[in-house]
């Protein structure tokens, strides 16, 4: 298949402006010869128009439909698949505007636009400020429990205070990214604490002063249900009571599901996907060709 | 209007073992506050016997004299438990840290006429950050389109609770007029690339476009990104199952209300501590010591703790008592508490002569009394 991009010389392509170049690269990535041009080109077998809202002069197999809803943009779509063309819509939306303004659906197709898949979640940071204690009252072991529990993708830990090393070198052997400020400072604090997406206290003393800091810094706290955190009404977003390691990793994981179920919801919406979509759909059209 | 109880002078003591630690911050802040209410207070390592309180944090050993009132926080032995028995014996009124400690030594035997409990408090020096908001045009003259509606959305925001990211060309306006009503802006990255987005895109709270339409780049980079979008429902955008956290309308108002609703449950937190400061742990502490000393006071901070929790309490329920016997004996820390927790638990199932014997045996073992 020989595929000709035809992209307008006048013309704002908007956010589209990379379409072209990702489709021509993409298409040769699966042996497709693909080439760029302003006009359309006799010899290929199919010329594909990405003109934003930009019209164009010459006819075209396919034409990328976009933002049709001002009636100068409706029009020339509607314009472009009335002279042949298969209007490749960016949504269902796209397509339900163009079926409204009276253009058959054998003439409409749909392809979800794409990006670049180098944008990915960030970790969050699991904040932790107190120093440990020779009698274990920290129960600073549970952390690396709760951490063999999680994704050293999606979490990173910043922890202020004495006593951590151990535990920091275990976390960090499990590939997580591991923040540790030894000595505590109130300067340091009031930078770091805000940042915190949750803040963590393990122990069972009655309560953590950090607890305090980070409510006041707005920050979601994971802490035992204990002492004085239950006399803050609202302060404990995830209770740790019985089951600390399960209950931490089920917050943590909680918390996090709702950023990955946002980021799946556009996982194949890449340029691969993009492009052999269009394949499949120049297929069927050159299959229908005489 | 606080009615200050009359010529009283509060000496803090702060035992050597606190010194450096945290409670040792309780002891300064709480003498600086008293000061500052115009109360005489002094801080020492030893009670003073012509303070009108001595009020004790840290060490406290039975042994000590002069305890009008002392500090309680990390019950978690026998031993500890046993002191507090015995000081509050001895006419000291113990200040617990939490409501739960205070119910929890209520049920292990301590009177509940010498317990009560004031919260502790945070320095207020902790702000939350600005949540920062995301933006990208493919244009100047998108930018510009979203400009005059973005000013009016800032005009109703508190800069501090916001700050703002811009991406592409065109926003160079936009931004003057934000910086000029106090919010930060970064505006450097005024070329589209995918390496930007990569590095800008997930430290986005919110990703905010107002563009109509499919025009909207960034959208999809915030979303596979996990950020959180406010955007028009038109197009593509709502074709990713899931992917519009918020759809809005090009109405300043309705921005300003999801962008807040945005940063509510933050609201909420510092408010749950707002009131959590050294001022009002210093006058929840006078008002108690005003009133065991039979003088007036006036309760302003009108939270559950302070005066309020010297309150008479229900009785006690069976099921309370076997939880706090069940803390207090199933948390042997030391051999000294091993010693008195096997004490325990062996003595309730052997007959009273025996049971005394054991207890003074293990007193003479343990404690060496």
């Amino acid at each position: 298949m020989n595929v000709h991009i035809i992209r307008p010389v006048h013309g704002d392509l908007g956010p589209w402006v990379s379409v072209p170049l990702m489709l021509q690269e993409h298409l040769s990535e699966l042996g497709v010869k693909a080439t760029l041009g302003t006009v359309p080109h006799g010899a290929a077998d199919i010329n594909h128009l990405i003109a934003g809202t930009a019209g164009c002069d010459g006819d075209v197999d396919t034409a990328l439909i976009t933002d049709v809803g001002s009636a100068d943009a409706l029009v020339r779509a509607i314009a472009l698949i009335e002279r042949g063309a298969l209007g490749i819509c960016l949504s269902r939306d796209t397509q339900e505007r163009l079926r409204i303004a009276g253009v058959p659906p054998a003439k409409m197709a749909l392809v979800h636009p794409a990006h670049d898949g180098l944008a990915r979640p960030r970790q969050l940071r699991i904040g932790v400020t107190s120093k440990t204690f020779g009698d274990g009252r920290k129960r600073e072991n549970l952390l690396v429990k709760v951490a063999a529990q999680l994704d050293p993708r999606h979490f990173s830990f910043e922890i202020m205070g004495t006593g951590w090393a151990e535990v920091v070198r275990k976390i960090e052997r499990r590939g997580f990214s591991v923040l540790h400020h030894e000595q505590f400072s109130l300067e340091k604090c009031r930078s770091i604490v805000p940042h915190f997406d949750f803040y963590l206290y393990l122990g069972r003393d009655e309560g953590s002063m950090g607890f305090l800091d980070a409510l006041a810094a707005g920050v979601a706290t994971i802490v035992t249900a204990q002492g004085f955190h239950l006399d803050v009404p609202g302060g404990i977003t995830w209770p740790v009571d019985a089951d600390p390691v399960r209950e931490i990793a089920a917050a943590l994981m909680e918390a996090n599901r709702e950023r990955l179920r946002r980021s799946a919801a556009v996982a194949d919406w890449t340029w691969p996907s993009y492009t052999r979509r269009h394949l499949e759909l120049w297929t069927a059209l050159l299959a229908e060709m005489p | 209007m606080k009615i200050l109880p009359p010529l009283l002078h509060i000496h803090i003591v702060c035992h050597d073992g606190v010194i450096g630690w945290i409670l040792e911050k309780f002891a300064v802040n709480l003498a600086r506050e008293l000061s500052l209410l115009g109360v005489r207070s002094t801080v020492g390592p030893g009670a003073d016997p012509v303070a009108d309180i001595n009020h004790h944090i840290g060490g406290y050993s039975g042994e000590q004299k002069h305890v009008d009132t002392f500090m309680v926080t990390h019950v978690d032995s026998l031993k500890k438990l046993h002191r507090i028995r015995r000081l509050t014996r001895a006419a000291g009124l113990a200040i617990c840290m939490s409501r739960e400690t205070m119910e929890r030594l209520h049920a292990a035997d301590v009177p509940r006429r010498r317990l009560c409990f004031v919260n502790p408090a945070h320095d207020g020096v902790i702000q939350p950050r600005p949540l920062r908001v995301g933006m990208a045009s493919s244009s100047a003259a998108d930018a510009a389109g979203q400009a005059a509606l973005l000013v009016d959305v800032a005009a109703q925001l508190a800069p501090g609770d916001f700050c703002f990211q811009m991406v592409g060309p065109g926003w160079k306006e936009v931004s003057s007029s934000l910086r000029s009503r106090g919010f930060a802006v970064d505006d450097s990255q005024r070329e589209f690339s995918g390496e930007s987005y990569a590095k800008i895109v997930p430290f986005f709270d919110l990703y905010l476009s107002t563009s109509e339409g499919e025009n909207t780049p960034g959208f999809l980079e915030a979303v596979a990104a996990g950020v959180p979008s406010l955007v028009t429902a038109e197009g593509y955008r709502l074709d990713a199952a899931g992917a519009i956290s918020c759809a809005i309308r090009a109405d300043p108002a309705h921005i300003v209300a999801a962008l807040n609703r945005a940063q509510l449950d933050r609201q909420r937190r510092r408010a749950a501590v707002a009131s959590w400061t050294w001022a009002a742990y210093a006058q929840k502490h006078l008002d108690i010591w005003a009133r065991l000393r039979g003088q007036p006071f006036a309760s302003t901070h009108g939270g559950p703790d302070g005066v309020a929790s010297m309150a008479e309490a229900a009785p006690l329920r069976r099921r309370d008592r076997v939880a706090a016997f069940a803390y207090f004996h199933t948390r042997p820390l030391t051999w000294v508490d091993y010693g008195w927790t096997v004490s325990a638990i062996a003595g309730r199932a052997l007959p009273r002569p025996v049971r005394r014997s054991l207890k003074s045996l293990v007193k003479r073992w343990f404690l060496g009394r």
